[in-house]
């Protein structure tokens, strides 16, 4: 079989290479961010001009200290101090003007370190400093994420201080951002979850559509039945189809990260001196403050993409053997997997995490969607939990399920003649 | 006693069984090729020529009934079956955008032939169905005729014992039909291969077939030499065609279209 199914997917990359359409399908992603990189190089002119003008942090420091340590000072004397934000503007306010401040939204950000700071880190338990910022600016979350940086840096200092008594992680911050007051944590998540759905978008969409043609190719051309007829197992056309598709998207992936360093490396080179050095700052500080978790939830990430491209694969090859012709094929197809994907907006309306864990461990399920909750849930509680595991255990059987459907659906005897029409019987009465 | 081929007892094919629209596609079939005869499978449209393919061939299973090919079970035993079988069905297609070439060694290399002998092969096919001037073109360029003889070419690969040709001369001009005609018996008697062949073209089939087996509604209601056919119902001076014509009972009240 695993032969058979090689002679059908190396077929399937000769035919692909002899379509212009069929190209310009493999080269869609590199290709759109070729379009996006010119775009940037274009506005980049502007955000140069708008990085010019120094940010400028707006401090209100009401911390009155404990026994004579006062950290709201130190943590201020720090930022101010840093090589991450040494360049901002600090300006102080009085607490009084506090309200008024963020009335108006007359600054980059404003940090406000309340009056019981010390007095909170004193008892041991998480103390608190909020962060506002105004999302207008084109680089003021990359101020919002040095601060944070700091912070942990900060939140280090005072564990070894304190011996390890203290525990600083639950910094709460509340981004000025649409006039949203939602907590940092889904805030974060609701970005992070965004990047599997544009990875399966721009690395599984295209390979899915070269897929879906190569099967119905084989109706439209009426060579399905001379495959049929071969000396070979017939669920070995599915192996040499989903194959095919997992090199598809083996060979976009390799291409895209090929455009993505070489757009990295164009863009560095592009981008003004001040901005090119904060920008290697951040990255620098975002690996060395990585812990196991964060390369643990990147292999999880890892992991579910490889899944979810098999689920993806699967479907476009189970869905489009059950087609009349392409043009069926396309419609049930891309509904079927834009419908998940457009769905996960609703993340950012859904209060998934809030909902009960019974509940939660049957949304993660779905397919497609449920590995997008999972992400979702697990960068809200901070962990890896049962159920994002669980819910890659799902995603693989959706394909174990899809995958010995479409085995089935081959070896049935109405092969030839199925489309969706006769599957779901949708006869006009005479 | 030579071999028999083809072998099938009692065979029948029910669509739908049970259901308001139930057909009886092929009803107690009993049919017996020697090794090395073309046997002509003749029948109005609808009479169970291509369900009777489809069934040797393995793609589809008998509702009762059963068959052999070189004594292997065709329901038991498919996988052996295939093995022997070359298949030129009726709604074949080639890929358009790969050449003869392409075409051919693709199902090659999917029969398991050996690599080494897959370009000697192509090579002789490609000679026998004359293509040798068009064979790195795209298929997409050939005409209805061409196409017609990469198929049998196709079917041929792997050095096939038994060859089943569902209207090979369907929708290709006079001239075309004769070079395909040739080349079915050249396969036939230079190579010794037995060949099943379902059409309604009755020159094909007169001048072809060592015997010929009428299909009516799914039943064998006729089998003989051609010669013996028409002499024995055909009117004077009547031909095959004529023949089928009075065996299947054809009083011309149908539409014209669904009969020979």
């Amino acid at each position: 079989m695993i032969r058979s199914a090689w002679v059908i997917a190396k077929k399937e990359i000769r035919l692909l290479f002899k379509s212009t359409r069929r190209i310009l399908l493999l080269f869609t992603t590199p290709l759109i961010m070729f379009i996006m990189f010119v775009l940037i190089l274009v506005i980049s002119g502007l955000i140069a001009i708008d990085a010019e003008k120094p940010l400028d942090v707006t401090v209100i420091q009401n911390d009155e200290g404990h026994n004579g340590i006062i950290w709201g000072d130190g943590f201020y004397a720090l930022l101010k101090s840093h090589n991450l934000t040494k360049d901002y503007i600090y300006k102080n306010e009085s607490v009084i003007n506090l309200n008024a401040i963020l009335q108006e939204k007359n600054f980059t950000v404003l940090l406000y370190i309340p009056a019981n700071f010390s007095a909170t880190i004193n008892q041991s338990v998480p103390a608190q400093f909020f962060i506002h910022y105004n999302n207008a600016r084109v680089n003021s979350q990359g101020m919002v994420a040095n601060i944070l940086t700091l912070s942990q840096n900060y939140n280090i200092q005072i564990i070894y201080y304190y011996h390890g008594v203290v525990n600083l992680t639950n910094i709460y911050v509340i981004p000025e951002r649409l006039g949203g007051d939602e907590g940092f944590e889904s805030f974060i998540a609701s970005y992070f979850t965004m990047i599997p759905l544009y990875a399966i978008l721009l690395l599984v969409v295209p390979s899915l559509s070269l897929v879906l043609i190569s099967v119905t190719i084989e109706r439209e051309q009426k060579t399905l039945e001379s495959l049929i007829l071969q000396p070979i197992e017939r669920k070995s056309i599915i192996a040499g189809k989903l194959l095919y598709g997992s090199i598809l998207v083996v060979f976009n992936t390799a291409i895209t990260l090929v455009t993505i360093v070489a757009i990295i490396v164009i863009g560095m080179i592009s981008l003004p001196e001040s901005l090119r050095t904060e920008l290697v700052l951040i990255i620098e500080s975002v690996i060395e403050s990585a812990d196991i978790t964060v390369w643990l939830f990147i292999l999880y990430m890892l992991l579910g993409l490889v899944l979810v491209s098999l689920l993806v694969i699967t479907a476009a090859v189970l869905f489009s053997l059950m087609a009349k012709d392409e043009r069926e094929a396309n419609m049930v197809v891309s509904a079927l997997i834009i419908i998940p994907l457009v769905s996960t907006f609703l993340i950012a309306f859904l209060p998934v995490s809030e909902l009960a864990e019974s509940f939660q461990f049957i949304l993660v399920l779905i397919p497609l969607l449920g590995y997008l909750f999972a992400i979702y849930l697990s960068l809200t509680s901070g962990e890896l939990t049962l159920i994002a595991w669980f819910s890659l255990v799902g995603q693989l059987g959706w394909t174990l399920i899809g995958i010995w459907f479409a085995g089935r659906l081959i070896e049935s005897e109405g092969i030839l003649e199925i489309s969706y029409k006769r599957f779901f019987r949708f006869r006009r009465k005479k | 006693m030579e071999a028999v081929a083809i072998s099938t007892n009692k065979l029948s094919k029910i669509y739908n069984l049970g259901k308001k629209n139930e057909v009886h596609a092929v009803s107690d079939l009993v049919l017996n090729i020697r090794k090395g005869e073309i046997y002509g499978l003749l029948g109005e449209n609808g009479a169970g020529k291509t369900t009777t393919v489809r069934l040797l061939t393995t793609m589809i299973k008998a509702s009762s009934g059963s068959a052999k090919i070189f004594g292997y079970d065709i329901e038991t035993q498919s996988d052996i079956v295939r093995k022997f079988l070359g298949c030129l069905p009726q709604d074949a297609g080639l890929y358009e955008e790969f050449s003869a070439i392409e075409n051919l060694k693709f199902i090659a290399k999917l029969r398991g032939i050996d690599s080494a002998e897959i370009p000697s092969q192509i090579e002789s096919l490609i000679q026998l169905v004359g293509l040798e001037e068009r064979q790195k073109d795209r298929v997409e360029t050939y005409s209805g005729g061409m196409k017609r003889r990469l198929m049998i070419a196709r079917a041929m690969l792997g050095d096939p014992q038994i060859l089943f040709l569902d209207e090979p001369t369907a929708g290709i001009d006079v001239l075309v039909s004769r070079r395909v005609r040739e080349i079915i018996k050249t396969l036939a008697k230079e190579k010794n291969i037995t060949v099943l062949l379902c059409t309604h073209d009755m020159i094909s089939a007169e001048r072809l077939s060592d015997r010929v087996g009428i299909l009516h509604k799914g039943v064998l209601v006729a089998e003989d030499t051609p010669a013996s056919i028409i002499n024995k119902h055909a009117t004077e001076n009547g031909d095959l065609e004529d023949a089928v014509v009075n065996i299947i009972g054809w009083k011309g009240d149908k539409d014209e279209e669904d009969v020979l």
